[in-house]
């Protein structure tokens, strides 16, 4: 494959991608891993995607923080999800699936995550719900520029949180915001707490 | 597909574990009917299939089954994405398994001793546990009905058990032999309500699943999962094998009870 055909490719896939209102980018993670994130808006979608295509692990933050941003507009949402058992479904897994959009709002997440949580993981709204660890500097931004309300749940905390137990209790510590974080399922949420005594 | 193959490769994990394993041929509440009615569509052959298949694997009381597995998700504007991701089970009727999904979204080990259930995330450092009945069977319906953790291929563990199972089937054909990573297998192909479904079983015995998909007709998008499943069948599985021992630097954390908040109405 001579190079200028790669490069075409890529042409081909961008334009493809900046049609759509709303595009999935793969863009690159800290940890060098190239994971999909939720990207709005022609132009930034651009960005990103040719970011990834060259391989840019930078643009990672961006586009996390777009995604993180994203709650007003038509970020990438899981409508359902394919089940893994045909009789050992539970009745949320068929009928709950839409409530996923729920998460827009982070007083309903814990609702959505629940109704959702059913096969197999989860809690994978598009927008920072990636699981397990992958933390951009730009979203870590996000969150602590405004205090959490408390009781008020998000699927993943800046990597600059540190872990801090009080009396037997594991608790996140993001500046001024402490979560506590719990298993829903087999995901793992962060729900705003009060500062411990 | 620069753009595209990353995606894949950013496979997930979620599948959890499969393993429902071993169910106990438990002695089913008195809801089974003596002989249900089966829908004149599904053929006898493919239906005695699965009873086999059920009865082979109902027949061993240690197991280990790997299998790699994909898993689909539709985002609203109804495309799809595939993530693909691993699964082992090992079990040992009637009260142990461990369970290990991984992929690169998601990682996660459950472990179930006959006393509790542990669910542990290596890569977050945390893990909860919670108090777990006395069989296999009885702890995937609390894993469920309490802690939302839904055991996937928990029906091949089933079938045979539940004859309400049958009565669910609305078509059943036998597809044609086919060879899955080079057994001799039978595919099959099943329709229910919300899901069609379909099945590889090997052709000799024992009748063990070699792979299965399933498509959830509820979305338009159609979204499947399917597991290649290989399995092996162990003397011994001992019970450091199910014991879940915390690395030094994990944090224990609770497990969101999902029937308590329900029946306190604090989920709305």
């Amino acid at each position: 494959m001579s190079t200028q055909a790669k490069a075409t490719g890529h042409v081909a896939i961008l334009l493809l991608c900046g049609a759509s209102a709303a595009s999935a980018a793969a863009i690159g993670g800290s940890d060098g891993l190239l994971r999909p994130a939720v990207q709005q808006g022609h132009g930034n979608s651009l960005l990103i995607q040719a970011a990834a295509a060259r391989g840019g692990g930078r643009a990672a933050g961006a586009g996390q923080a777009a995604a993180n941003r994203g709650g007003g507009g038509a970020a990438h949402q899981v409508r359902s999800t394919a089940s893994s058992n045909v009789n050992h479904n539970r009745a949320a897994n068929v009928a709950g699936n839409r409530n996923v959009n729920a998460n827009a709002n982070v007083n309903r997440n814990f609702n959505a995550n629940v109704n959702r949580n059913v096969n197999v993981n989860v809690d994978r709204d598009y927008s920072g719900g990636w699981d397990d660890h992958w933390h951009p500097v730009a979203a870590a931004a996000a969150i602590t520029a405004t205090a959490a309300v408390v009781g008020s749940i998000v699927n993943t905390i800046p990597p600059s949180c540190s872990t801090v137990v009080v009396n037997g209790v594991s608790y996140s510590q993001c500046g001024s915001t402490w979560y506590q974080p719990q298993y829903a399922g087999t995901s793992v949420q962060y729900v705003a707490v009060n500062p411990p005594q | 597909m620069k753009i595209f193959r990353p995606i894949l490769a950013g496979c997930t994990a979620w599948l959890l574990l499969a393993a429902g394993a071993a169910t106990v041929a438990a002695p089913q509440q008195s809801k089974a009917p003596p002989t249900p009615s089966v829908s004149p569509n599904v053929d006898a052959d493919a239906l005695a299939a699965l009873e086999k298949m059920g009865a082979a694997l109902r027949a061993r009381n240690i197991f280990v089954m790997n299998a790699d597995v994909t898993k689909e998700d539709v985002l609203d504007s109804g495309e799809k994405l595939q993530f693909a991701g691993t699964l082992d089970v090992r079990a040992r009727r009637p009260d142990h398994f461990r369970m290990s999904l991984v992929s690169d979204l998601q990682d996660r080990q459950i472990y179930y001793d006959g006393k509790s259930v542990t669910v542990y995330s290596p890569r977050l450092g945390v893990y909860a546990s919670f108090t777990a009945p006395a069989t296999i069977a009885q702890t995937l319906n609390v894993a469920r009905e309490r802690y939302d953790i839904e055991l996937p291929l928990a029906d091949l563990f089933t079938w045979g058990t539940d004859n309400s199972a049958a009565a669910k089937l609305t078509s059943g054909f036998l597809v044609r032999p086919e060879r899955i990573g080079g057994r001799a297998c039978n595919h099959y192909a099943f329709r229910q309500q919300n899901a069609d479904w379909q099945i590889w079983i090997a052709a000799e015995e024992p009748s063990l699943p070699c792979k299965l998909v399933i498509t959830n007709t509820q979305d338009e998008s159609r979204p499947q999962y399917s597991a290649v499943m290989r399995w092996t069948f162990p003397a011994t599985l001992a019970d450091a094998e199910f014991a879940f021992v915390p690395p030094v630097s994990s944090n224990k954390i609770v497990i969101v009870d999902v029937a308590s908040m329900q029946a306190s109405g604090a989920t709305k």
